[in-house]
């Protein structure tokens, strides 16, 4: 079960922590979580491949979570704070996020990551191309396809829990492991 | 009609659409926060452009990487060149990769598989 929180908590002194952010999100904001997270790791990244699969992992769920905030800012400040970080291991990069969002969306959100979960690669790459030729372009479409684009890079489940925090909101979790290969 | 044309940024792409050449490009990378407003001009010029296009065109695709919601977009101007093919033109699509980078090569053969157009996919070379 992974809590974000409480691996920022543990994180924060780690010689690890290659990116930690906590705070509220903006256009401006997610520009710079980029490039700062770019120049970091081409400062200790030398596998290109790997650097442009983190790069590119964190720019989807980084983007997720700035799509989703509209329907954040109605909610109390403390709430609109969003984690994200990097986490470099010895044999591989987390990507650890977290946000708060409205239980009434978590159900939906639940079900797709389990659906995309359980797809071997094969089905995934099919799925992926219906999703993309269906060209239709909405909030729930552009989602789907940033967790399967997820999945399908990091070739590996995601990790994620909600933990409700009062009767409206939750926090999500989310944990995405690249590995060497 | 005028040549539709954008320098590249950290966020989106250079775009060279030049209704004289027998080359559109578009490289760099794409990573806009909103995907819809960066590509809806571009969009609207290749509207225009299935019009009255010339016989022989080749897009040639030089991204090192796009966010999900620019591949939507990308399909909606894969579109714009089905419409150009099927009016019988030629028209090429030429996508360009590393050797090492698998997942650009990946969703060069998911646009491949799904886009009507004569379709290339063409390693870099160093």
């Amino acid at each position: 079960m992974i809590n974000t929180k409480e691996q920022y908590k543990q994180q924060k002194k780690s010689e690890n922590l290659l990116l930690g952010y906590k705070g509220e999100i903006t256009d401006n904001l997610t520009s710079s979580l980029l490039s700062l997270a770019e120049s970091k790791l081409a400062m200790v990244e030398y596998n290109s491949r790997l650097k442009k699969k983190v790069f590119h992992i964190l720019v989807e769920v980084l983007q997720n979570i700035y799509h989703n905030y509209n329907d954040m800012l109605k909610a109390p400040d403390n709430y609109q704070e969003v984690f994200l970080m990097i986490v470099r291991e010895d044999k591989s990069y987390n990507i650890v996020a977290g946000n708060y969002m409205q239980q009434a969306h978590i159900q939906k959100l639940k079900q797709r990551i389990d659906q995309v979960n359980a797809m071997d690669p094969e089905s995934l790459r099919a799925k992926y191309r219906i999703k993309l030729d269906e060209g239709e372009f909405t909030e729930i479409g552009r989602a789907g396809l940033g967790i399967m684009d997820m999945v399908r890079k990091s070739g590996q489940p995601l990790e994620y829990d909600f933990l409700s925090v009062d009767k409206e909101y939750s926090f999500f979790s989310l944990k995405i492991n690249i590995q060497y290969k | 009609m005028e040549a539709y044309y954008l320098e590249a940024t950290p966020k989106t792409p250079r775009l060279d659409f030049n209704p004289d050449a027998d080359t559109f490009v578009i490289s760099g990378r794409s990573i806009p926060e909103n995907s819809i407003e960066f590509y809806k001009p571009l969009l609207d010029w290749l509207e225009n452009y299935v019009s009255n296009p010339k016989k022989s065109i080749i897009f040639e695709v030089k991204l090192e990487y796009f966010n999900t919601s620019s591949s939507k977009c990308m399909v909606e101007i894969f579109r714009k060149f089905e419409k150009i093919h099927s009016a019988g033109h030629e028209l090429t699509v030429e996508w360009y990769y590393d050797e090492e980078d698998e997942d650009m090569q990946e969703s060069g053969e998911d646009f491949k598989d799904i886009i009507k157009v004569p379709f290339k996919m063409i390693q870099n070379k160093d």
